[in-house]
């Protein structure tokens, strides 16, 4: 039987290809008996090439059709178009050709040949290659994975005839598919709810599911642009991007072709699984894919009913033998992966300066840095931590449990002093990550944090340096000037948790950065896989940056700025650095700044408001010791001579010292509101500075960096020999020698830091709260400074510098109702008069009173002896203390929850850039990652 | 390398501009803890006096374990008589004020307390509304001497630096809880061997309204040099040490050692009235017995630094010479420093200390021939003052106010004497001394300059010294800042 063939060309504004089309189906050795062309487009150029066809014969029509209408309704149309009037469909085949491709002259011929040859052949599809490069099979028929996935059974590969074998498949692409009419009018033709890139496969399971072959004629060629899947069309075409289309299909095949039961498990976990794939998206460093994977869950979740419309009864095991198989999924992953290697070794290649030296870079572990560690060990020693918890200068202990830390980070309520609905420091995050290292007691991690201060510094220091040179000679000094620098011993000795933790950040984020960028001289970035790894490294650090010393803040933006325009404009990729950061402030800055309608405050320093002075810039840069201070001065004057030296960077970071030095004089000029939390047991003061430790540390690690550039371009071995002694007699030896000897004014000891019975009564659930009275100044001032603390006691993480600037702590108005009780029953209390204070203490919860150790509090003691509603408990260690007699009737309930919404958001950011940083093996890379790389070789990169 | 140079410079010019001239402008900052003001009524201010001396108890007062009052005190009382106001405790009625100042005296044969009624509850309170202190010239046979002592508002802590337990020295602590509460009292005694670690130093109850008394020597024995610290837990309480020296068969000097000041770097001691030191000089040769007849800067250092100490004692006039005493003091012990040399005439004590010192002195009085006595006084660092301060004057004896100005300007002061106001003018760090009108309270107001006082009172040449104290509870506008 001969087959008669109707040819239906689907265009959608490529003029230029169509024309090529055209000419090729003129010249086809097999008759088509009707040309109809369906046009979505608007374009002049191709109404006028269209008019020029349709008149070069009466074979020849053009079907205009709205610009909206989807790939399965224009084909639908024309195919029916192109029927009307023919008769004995049997003997009719239709070809489906897109406009954006090439038949080859016996393309059709071919075809036809193979239903002429089969009568069960209902679907015979060409060998698709390249449009430019023919000898590049870009498709050979389609199936599914086991799990409904779309794949390609061939893709991008050299046509050596190795798959001249193939036959039968599951599914063809439309492109050049010779269908016969029958079949088709008996399928009803593509599934008009299915996706684009669903429709083929669906098409070619129901054939299959009617006893129908569907098969690949290899020796049918046809040129293929696949212009929607190089993301040439307008994307409205596939309903999105290639990938968004994609991760539709395959929800798409899988509601409606799995087995009704599982097609409902499906939707009603999708949910979940949305959830179960970002992670492990994150964690095969896939983050591009994540945003089109949950939209396109979303899409399936609200669509569902469509999809069970498109639900067929007939059974998918007839088909699943044509499925592919594990080996195959495995070895498309395998290439997919090599494939990704080559093009990051080529752009490393390609990227990377040339090596400096020949001398090779040496491990820190080879270059002895473990045992400058030690040292650095040994010279904290007065910092080991014997005890529990850190007290002291500015430093208080962590909650005692987790929970309760978990509870006070990010939360959305402070459960301090008179309360606040305000966000906590972003700050917390920090304390709940350094405490969740030892979660069965959070206080022992955060005590080793002094401990091993130095010598994190140093290693981050070491690591940055190795970025710029290979010199070990230079590395091990300049990063012990670092970890030595009187900044940063003066915080560790004032126990300034988030000033410490930031100087031993700092060098550790420029590093990962570098890594990220790819910056400096040996990257060891291999993939990117690490690539992502150290961008969500870097922003990792970044967070624990931002939260730790909100005063750099201005700097850190400058960083972020800078790195996006060193990084060729990769304003995207910076953006995804400054996310989490922007996560874990964003609710702090609206709060400071709106809220108590003060956005300096975001600038203040975290933690309790430790009484400091206003520093000058040649303070801050000396430290303490003035003698040794001149050391430190020294050494930054000898970086001065790197500007001197022919050498790439340098005037970069001096750029950023300058910059940095500016920005410590801005920040010293304000000071900041005292008192909050926690401060009633401080000498402090109304007002206080932000530590200038921060941005000194970013002035010194720049002039290090810029002394490293400098040192390592000498030529002259004997010139740098000289140049580091000096450096090192002249500033290091000095600066350790006043590291060792800077007494600690920090304690360790247990965690308890208020009167035993109030934290035993917390800890057995009662939620009393202790009302502390301090006088201020003189006593004839009768001035008192009084203070809530409830029953999660006084705690780093409880401290709330939202709480600090705001009106409850700050203004002296009574709006607020409780503020003014309180303050009225504290009159009455100090004054002893005899009034009933039992309303107000009940009011406000109060179960004990304590009067500080501060001068001038014996005659509280002595009005607090008087009061009757008190019964005097007896002398603490923190003052003297008296239990509210009627107490026991007080109701009060600290409801305390461990989550809100801002704290999921945040928890959830922080989680998933954990997840991507995390390095992952190539092993179970291959293992996880096979579907995400598959869909990379279904079709070439979008992004291409 | 043009390019390099012009770099170097500015990088270097900027740089070191920074640091030169980097000192930060408050251009910007953010808001400062407001206080709320408040106005509270007082409680009732109430002052105390101990009581007539205690003497040993039993058949022959020879019991160690039991003591009696002895005779009766005179107690002296300033009351403003403010409207709106009453005192009570002087006699069974209380005394309403009509808003003149009454001078009162009153007996005392046990410990007394004073209260004055105020209705409003905001009648500024202090030593100008209530100031009492009483003095008993004790002619025991086991007890000779003046006591003095102010009349004070019950604490909770106190400082007694003085006394001794040394062979033929006396030194009872009376413990008084004027308040309903029971008091437990703790105690730390120092001595010039260091802290004393004796039983029973915890935990001494003293009942609500009434008196303990507790030997020195049952804590420590032949102690020269005392220090003791009190502290209260409970009801508010009065603490004394009332000493005395048996100087071979008879009795021969007595004196109340009044709370000292907290711990300070500097200390200011006025008052310092010698006579009679050819006198005490002979008493202190001729026998050993007499071994403490004589000036003594008592000292307790607290802490573990020994402390480094001046000791200034500066005459009033052009014709009195002082002296200066520079020691170290060893740190947790009491040390006595003789002040040798100084003729008779009116002197004060300035004492600069590296570390914060509890001090005092110790004054003598004596007298040779047949009326022969000597006597001293333990007296106490001063508070500065501001704000004017009444102290009633007893009505025996001579008393005369010390009055010193320490800063380095001359100063006017008011003295308002019964009706009457003088005024004096106090040269830069002097002393004025101002012989008081017996019986009738004195009033010091200060007018631009912190002035210190105290008050000598000489009976007989017996002698004994009180403080100018304003004792108060709070009241009037309380600052009260809630965090």
């Amino acid at each position: 039987m001969s087959m008669r063939v109707v040819a239906v060309v689907v265009s959608n504004g490529q003029p230029s290809y169509l024309q090529k089309n055209l000419e090729a189906l003129e010249k086809q050795s097999f008759r088509i008996e009707r040309t109809l062309i369906v046009d979505s487009s608007k374009s002049n150029e191709t109404t006028e090439l269209l008019d020029a066809f349709v008149s070069q014969s009466n074979k020849h029509a053009v079907l205009a059709i709205q610009e909206k209408a989807t790939f399965a309704e224009l084909s639908a149309l024309a195919i029916k178009q192109s029927l009307e009037g023919l008769e004995n469909l049997d003997e009719i085949a239709i070809w489906l050709i897109h406009d954006d491709s090439i038949p080859e002259v016996h393309a059709l011929a071919e075809l036809v040949r193979a239903l002429e040859l089969s009568p069960l052949v209902a679907i015979a599809s060409p060998k698709q290659v390249g449009y430019e490069n023919q000898k590049l099979i870009v498709q050979q028929g389609l199936t599914v994975t086991k799990s409904m996935r779309p794949f390609s059974l061939v893709n991008n590969e050299l046509d050596q005839k190795q798959h001249d074998w193939m036959s039968d498949v599951l599914a063809v692409s439309s492109n050049g598919m010779l269908i016969r009419a029958n079949v088709w009018a008996e399928l009803g033709g593509f599934s008009l709810v299915a996706p684009e890139l669903a429709a083929d496969i669906d098409l070619g399971i129901r054939t299959r599911q009617l006893g129908f072959r569907v098969v690949v004629v290899p020796t049918s060629r046809v040129r293929h642009a696949e212009m929607s899947l190089h993301g040439k069309r307008d994307k409205k075409w596939l309903g999105g991007s290639v990938k968004f289309a994609l991760a539709k299909a395959t929800n798409h095949l899988r509601l409606s072709h799995f087995p009704l039961f599982v097609s409902f498990l499906y939707w009603l976990s999708l949910p979940l699984l949305s959830v179960i794939q970002v992670a492990a998206l994150l964690l095969v460093k896939r983050p591009d894919r994540i945003f089109f994977t949950l939209r396109a869950n979303l899409w399936a979740f609200f669509t569902v009913r469509a999809r069970l419309r498109d639900r067929h009864r007939a059974s998918l095991k007839s088909v699943r033998p044509l499925f592919a198989t594990s080996a195959q999924a495995k070895s498309r992953s395998r290439l997919a992966f090599e494939l990704e290697e080559q093009k990051t070794n080529l752009a490393n290649f390609q990227e990377t300066p040339t090596a400096r030296t020949n001398t090779a870079q040496r491990s820190f572990v080879a270059s002895g840095g473990l045992w400058v560690m030690l040292g650095l060990l040994v010279a904290s020693f007065q910092y080991l931590p014997l005890e529990t918890a850190v007290k002291g200068g500015f430093s208080l202990p962590l909650s005692d449990s987790w929970l309760q830390l978990f509870a006070n980070t990010g939360a959305s309520y402070q459960y301090v002093g008179l309360g606040l609905a305000a966000p906590s420091d972003p700050f917390t995050w920090v304390l709940l990550f350094i405490g969740s290292l030892t979660f069965f007691a959070p206080n022992v991690a955060m005590s080793a944090v002094l401990f091993v201060a130095m010598p994190l510094a140093y290693f981050g220091a070491w690591r940055l340096l190795s970025t710029i040179t290979l010199r070990n000679t230079l590395k091990i000094p300049l990063a012990l000037v670092y970890a030595f620098w009187p900044a940063l011993t003066i915080a560790q000795s004032e126990g300034n948790f988030p000033a410490v933790i930031f100087a031993i950040t700092l060098p550790w984020l420029l590093f990962s950065l570098a890594r990220a960028g790819r910056f400096g001289i040996a990257s060891s970035v291999r993939s990117n896989a690490q690539t992502w790894s150290w961008i969500a490294a870097s922003a990792l650090l970044f967070a624990v940056a931002a939260a730790s010393a909100p005063s750099a803040l201005p700097m850190l933006v400058i960083l972020a700025l800078v790195y996006a325009v060193l990084s060729r404009g990769r304003f995207a990729i910076t953006a995804v650095i400054v996310l989490p950061a922007s996560a874990l402030v964003f609710p702090y800055v609206v709060h400071q700044a709106f809220i108590n309608q003060n956005p300096l405050a975001v600038l203040a320093d975290p933690t309790i408001s430790y009484s400091s002075k206003q520093k000058n810039l040649l303070d801050a840069l000396m430290g303490n010791d003035q003698i040794i201070g001149w050391a430190a001065i020294g050494l930054l004057a000898f970086g001065l001579l790197a500007l001197l030296a022919k050498a790439k960077g340098v005037f970069g970071f001096w750029l950023i010292a300058l910059l940095s030095m500016a920005s410590l004089w801005f920040i010293q000029g304000i000071p900041f509101t005292g008192g909050g939390s926690g401060s009633i047991f401080l000498d402090s003061s109304s007002q206080v500075f932000a530590s200038p430790t921060p941005l000194v540390m970013f002035t010194v690690i720049s002039v290090i960096a810029a002394i490293g550039i400098w040192l390592d371009s000498l030529t002259r071995f004997g010139l740098r020999r000289v140049l580091v002694s000096v450096a090192v007699v002249g500033g290091l030896v000095p600066l350790a020698v006043s590291s060792a000897l800077t007494p600690a004014k920090v304690s360790f000891g247990e965690t308890r830091n208020l009167p035993a019975i109030f934290e035993a009564e917390a800890k057995a659930g009662n939620d009393l709260r202790l009302l502390v009275i301090s006088n201020i100044g003189a006593a004839e001032n009768q001035e008192f400074r009084a203070e809530i603390i409830r029953p999660n006691g006084l705690r780093l993480d409880s401290v709330s510098t939202a709480y600090r600037f705001s009106s409850q702590n700050v203004s002296n108005l009574s709006s607020d109702t409780l503020k003014s009780a309180i303050s009225e029953l504290v009159s009455n209390l100090v004054s002893a008069n005899g009034k009933d204070l039992n309303p107000a203490l009940k009011e406000a919860g109060i179960g004990y009173v304590l009067v500080t150790e501060a001068e001038g509090n014996s005659d509280l003691a002595v009005s607090l002896n008087s009061v009757v509603e008190l019964d005097q408990v007896g002398k603490t260690e923190f003052g003297q203390l008296w239990r509210v007699k009627a107490s026991d009737t007080f109701e009060v309930k600290d409801n305390q929850t461990y989550w809100s919404i801002t704290k999921s958001v945040q928890l959830g950011v922080l989680f998933s850039y954990v997840l991507l940083a995390l390095p992952t093996s190539r092993g179970r890379k291959s293992r996880t990652d096979i579907e995400a790389a598959n869909e990379d070789t279904f079709q070439v990169e979008e992004e291409q | 390398m043009v390019i390099r140079v012009i770099r170097f410079l500015l990088v270097t010019g900027a740089a070191t501009a920074a640091v030169v001239y980097g000192t930060p402008m408050a251009l910007l900052s953010t808001p400062v803890v407001t206080p709320q003001v408040l106005d509270v009524s007082a409680k009732d201010l109430q002052v105390s006096c101990a009581g007539p001396t205690f003497v040993p108890g039993g058949k022959n007062q020879t019991s160690v374990s039991s003591f009696k009052r002895s005779a009766t005190a005179s107690s002296s009382l300033t009351y403003s008589g403010k409207t709106d106001t009453s005192l009570k405790g002087y006699s069974a009625k209380a005394v309403t004020g009509f808003g003149v100042r009454q001078d009162l005296f009153k007996r005392i044969s046990g410990e007394s307390s004073f209260v004055v009624l105020d209705e409003t509850g905001k009648t500024p309170q202090g030593s100008e509304l209530l100031s009492a202190n009483q003095i008993q010239l004790a002619s025991e046979k086991t007890i000779k001497g003046l006591l003095a002592a102010p009349c004070l508002r019950p604490q909770s802590e106190f400082w007694l630096v003085g006394g001794s337990t040394a062979v033929g020295r006396e030194a009872l602590l009376v413990l008084s809880n004027p308040t309903s509460i029971d008091s437990t009292i703790d105690l730390e005694i120092f001595t010039e061997n260091g802290t004393s670690q004796s039983a029973g130093l915890t935990g001494i109850a003293v009942p609500a309204n009434k008196t303990t008394v507790l030997p020195m020597s049952s804590f420590v024995v032949r102690a020269e040099s005392l220090a003791v610290h009190v502290v209260s837990r409970g009801g508010s309480i009065t603490a004394f040490i009332q000493q005395k020296a048996i100087r071979g068969n008879s009795a021969s000097g007595a004196d109340y050692v009044s709370p000292a000041p907290q711990a300070s770097n500097k200390a200011v001691i006025p008052g310092l009235l010698i006579r009679g030191s050819a006198y005490t000089a002979k008493f202190k040769a001729a026998s050993d017995k007499y071994s403490d007849v004589e000036q003594a800067l008592r000292v307790f250092v607290p802490g573990d630094k020994d402390a480094t100490i001046t000791f200034q004692v500066l005459g009033t006039t052009s014709e009195t010479f002082g002296t200066v005493l520079s020691v170290t003091a060893i740190a947790g012990k009491v040390t006595d420093f003789p002040i040798s040399g100084l003729a008779d005439g009116d002197y004060f004590g300035i004492l600069d200390s590296d570390v914060p010192v509890h001090s005092s002195v110790r004054l003598v009085r004596s007298k040779t021939g047949s009326d022969a006595y000597t006597d001293f006084s333990w007296i106490n660092p001063a508070e500065g003052f501001t704000t004017p301060r009444y102290i009633a004057v007893p009505k025996a004896g001579i008393s005369k106010l010390s009055v010193t100005n320490l800063s380095d300007k001359p100063t006017n002061i008011s003295i308002k004497i019964g009706g009457e106001t003088i005024k004096r003018t106090i040269g830069a760090s002097s002393t004025e001394v101002i012989r008081a009108t017996p019986g009738l309270s004195m009033g010091v107001i200060p007018s631009d300059q912190e002035v210190l006082a105290n008050l000598v009172i000489d009976i007989d040449g017996r002698i004994g010294v009180l403080p100018v104290l304003d004792d108060k509870n709070i009241s009037g506008q309380v600052k009260v800042s809630v965090h």
